[in-house]
């Protein structure tokens, strides 16, 4: 049960940090590796709230706007210019990363911080018990998830934001500002990842090279989950959680993840991501 | 005037000019020197980052796997045999190959968007450094140190000739990785980053092609990782890293992807610039490179170099000497294309319903019908772009259902695409080459220094009655759409086909243009005794070319004849004018 438990509270962080890599990608087609840097800033953003006497809870509802900042100031900035060039995008992602990151260590230091916890103590649930702040995350992750899908499935919103994925310029002929969906999307997908931040911030040491470990569970997600359906991050986050989790038991993390790499390149053996096959047009 | 020299020598005084440098900086205290053959095995990681991004088109972000494994079993391997260093120096570069294969056939067999790619290869690196971080055997989060002197054999080197020798050994790679580039086989690279489809079309197994840039990338960067663990004494988790990814990134990005020679000249001055103003200020250097890192990707397209090639006049990159000789046809025996209730589906759009063709006799065959109607897809199927749902695709009684293009191409089946499919950034004569190469027995002609082609006879009179002959030294990206047209027209000729599929000919052309072109298919069907079968929505055309026409509508053959009894058959102006 304690590891049941544990693979759920892996799968929320993993979908949390996910989730906006897949909006990203799936919207703009651009794979954001600066997207492990939103979730540092979320975490720092905590350090600087609640160091300033800022309550906690109010800090993770605020750090989710800053980053939606964050996000829309870097779409409209950086990736506006490069909409045509895709690979380029992505080393204009790589270089934003690095200016995050170095940013950060100027301002901050290398040093390691960390914020108290502040939910503590454990639960009773089915007969183990679980650190109460995790439960609350694990909660807020499957609520998180659950919003996401049901604003793309069902909200006016979501129609457009999956009009401009299936057919980019079909859309902005129909009158859809595809250039605004993106700058939507850049600041959506980085508000996500400043929760995600936020979240774990009392349980990881908060640094500027923080953002990569995060990065690394959000590829693997997506590698196995794949970009089509917003289900994907879900099933996706579950085979990594379930992964990892279980070959942690025997031996440890990296493993899991080495394990979980090979599963992904299993799925990259296997399914046809384009529709045809061996070379595309 | 310009010096004339063999290549063997041209290439020893490269690399000996290289060492005499590197020799005349060495001092007392062997500080540049040292810092110039550890940025020399660096270049190796950026020259393979070239290979297979700037020349293969394949967005690696994890080239440091192959060097970080080829450092690591150097530095360990020669703990245990501190005088093996030259084999263990092979033999990681051997598994740096190894490495760039598992990755290239785990990644490439199928194909996969480039962001994929990028996510994927970074993923490996950022896993392998934390795994080596995790690994005691190699030395977990501190790495290995004490990695013993160089040997030649027996003898131990001095650190100053040990800096000689890398920055030889280096030199001579990045030579002999730029001699190989320009001949065929680097063109064949070239054309498959530029235009996969086509290149598939003529024949090339692209997938083959791209694993080898992976498996060749991995061997350098094998090289260059080998030879740094030798160079620093010591080997870290981070050479798997960001660091390192970002470094060769961005001096691959300065130096200008597909160049070679300037990401190695932008690793060697950038290392040493950072040296040199690392003692000022180390604590900003890495935002400096990040903000270049931005700035370059954001307003300088193509890197530094090409935009000095730009202001000196040029273009982008250097063309190859090709020499096109016309050769007479061979004969050809008669051929039979087959499709035998042929159904094709995307999801559950049907696409092909149950089609019957059967092309055996020399003539310009017309595939008609409204758009959608299945015209493409029919041709997809036919040579292997698109995969069957049910029935057969027979060619010369060889079953061929489900065949990859270029088993197609091989036996005979020509393909133009819809919308101009060329190399856009290899000249008219490059292009022609490749796909006349396509057609040439053994693989000899990939390794040779002349770009020596042999082309059909009449693909050359092909080329020359549009004028392209004209513009032989052009990129084929800077012709007119029309031009693009004929010329991937020219290259379905150039593999001497036996049977020739051709979407949409002369669209893009004018009415003139449009009937030359129809004139010379039919001759070219007459005289190389070949069926050409032809998508049209031209009447002129199809009036003019055609033998036979089939008329295609919602993926079913609904009428079949010469052009005359179509015009009469009730059914075909039912479907073109009864809306």
């Amino acid at each position: 049960m304690l590891h049941v438990l544990n693979a759920l509270s892996l799968l929320a962080t993993l979908g949390l940090t996910a989730l906006g890599l897949w909006i990203v990608f799936g919207l703009m087609n651009v794979v954001n590796v600066a997207h492990g840097e939103f979730a540092m800033l979320g975490a720092y953003a905590m350090v600087v709230l609640t160091g300033a006497g800022v309550n906690h809870w109010v800090a993770v509802a605020v750090t989710p706007g800053l980053l939606l900042l964050v996000g829309a100031v870097c779409e409209l900035t950086v990736f506006r210019r490069l909409r045509t060039r895709r690979e380029v995008s992505l080393l204009a992602a790589f270089g934003l990363s690095i200016v995050i990151r170095e940013v950060v260590r100027l301002v901050f230091g290398r040093q390691q911080r960390s914020i108290p916890n502040p939910l503590r103590g454990g639960a009773e649930i089915l007969g183990v018990t679980y650190p109460r702040y995790q439960l609350l995350v694990i909660a807020i992750a499957v609520g998180v998830l659950l919003a996401a899908w049901l604003v793309l499935r069902y909200s006016r919103a979501g129609l457009v934001m999956r009009s401009v994925v299936a057919d980019r310029d079909l859309a902005e002929t129909l009158g859809i500002r595809a250039a605004r969906v993106d700058t939507v999307a850049m600041a959506v997908g980085a508000a996500s990842a400043g929760l995600a931040g936020a979240l774990l911030a009392p349980r990881i040491s908060i640094e500027p090279t923080a953002g990569l470990n995060l990065l690394l569970g959000a590829f693997l997600v997506v590698i196995v989950g794949g970009f089509r359906r917003a289900s994907a991050v879900v099933l996706g986050a579950a085979a990594v959680a379930a992964i990892t989790t279980v070959v942690a038991l025997w031996y440890d993390a990296v493993w899991g993840q080495v394990v979980a790499v090979a599963a992904a390149a299993l799925v990259l053996q296997t399914r046809v991501e384009t529709g045809l096959r061996g070379v595309v047009r | 005037m310009r010096l004339e020299l063999r290549r063997p020598v041209r290439a020893a005084l490269i690399v000996g000019t290289a060492v005499v440098a590197v020799a005349a900086l060495q001092d007392q205290t062997g500080f540049y020197a040292d810092q110039i053959a550890q940025a020399a095995t660096l270049a190796l990681l950026a020259v393979s980052l070239d290979i297979v991004w700037g020349h293969g088109g394949i967005v690696s972000l994890g080239q440091t796997v192959p060097f970080g494994v080829a450092a690591y079993l150097t530095a360990r391997l020669t703990m245990e045999s501190p005088t093996m260093t030259v084999p263990i120096i092979l033999l990681a570069a051997m598994a740096g190959s190894v490495v760039g294969l598992l990755m290239g056939m785990v990644l490439l067999r199928r194909r996969r968007s480039a962001m994929t790619i990028a996510l994927f290869t970074m993923m490996l690196s950022l896993l392998a450094e934390r795994l080596a971080a995790k690994l005691q055997i190699i030395g977990g989060f501190n790495g290995l140190g004490g990695v013993p002197p160089f040997h030649l054999g027996p003898i131990e080197l001095s650190s100053a000739a040990r800096d000689l020798l890398i920055v030889g050994v280096c030199a001579a790679t990045v030579v002999g990785a730029w001699s190989l580039l320009r001949r065929p086989v680097g063109g064949v690279l070239l054309g498959v980053r530029d235009c996969e489809p086509r290149m598939a079309a003529s024949g090339y197994h692209t997938i083959a092609v791209k694993i080898a840039a992976m498996a060749s990338g991995g061997a350098v960067a094998g090289l260059g990782g080998a030879l740094y663990a030798m160079q620093a004494g010591f080997v870290y988790p981070g050479v798997f890293g960001f660091g390192f990814i970002a470094d060769t990134l961005l001096w691959t990005l300065i130096g200008g992807f597909g160049t070679l020679v300037g990401p190695v000249a932008a690793t060697v001055g950038l290392t040493l610039l950072e040296e040199y103003l690392a003692s000022e200020a180390i604590e900003y250097w890495l935002l400096l490179t990040g903000l270049a890192f931005l700035l370059l990707v954001m307003f300088v397209e193509g890197g530094i170099a090409m935009q000095f090639r730009r202001w000196l006049g040029r273009g982008p990159r250097i063309p190859n000497q090709v020499e096109l000789v016309p050769s007479e046809p061979g004969r050809r025996d008669p051929s039979r294309l087959r499709a035998v209730s042929l159904s094709s589906s995307f999801g559950a759009f049907r696409a092909l319903d149950g089609v019957d063709l059967d092309v055996a006799d020399p003539g310009v065959y017309c595939l008609i019908g409204p758009n959608g109607a299945g015209k493409t897809t029919l041709l997809d199927t036919l040579c292997g772009f698109q995969p069957v749902t049910s029935g057969r695709v027979e060619f010369d009684g060889t079953d061929l259902t489900d065949q990859r293009p270029w088993r197609f191409a091989r036996m005979g089946v020509a393909r133009k695409f819809q919308t101009p499919h060329v190399m856009g950034s290899l000249t008219v004569s490059e292009n022609v080459a490749l796909a006349a190469f396509a057609n040439g027995r053994g693989a000899g002609w990939m390794w040779s220094r002349t770009w020596h082609a042999e082309v059909p006879s009449e693909a050359m009179d092909a080329l020359a009655s549009a004028g392209l002959n004209e513009r032989l030294d052009a990129p084929a990206g800077d012709l007119s759409h029309g031009e693009q047209q004929w010329l991937e027209t020219v290259l379905a000729l150039c593999t001497r086909p036996r049977v020739v599929l051709l979407d949409e000919p002369t669209a893009g052309m004018t009415a003139t243009e449009s009937r030359h072109a129809a004139r010379q298919l039919r001759a070219i069907a007459a005289s190389q005794r070949i069926p050409l079968i032809v998508v049209e929505h031209d009447t002129t055309f199809i009036k003019e070319a055609s033998d036979h026409v089939t008329v295609l509508a919602g993926g079913e053959v609904i009428a079949e004849g010469t052009v005359e009894e179509i015009e009469a058959d009730p059914r075909v102006k039912d479907l073109y004018f009864a809306q």
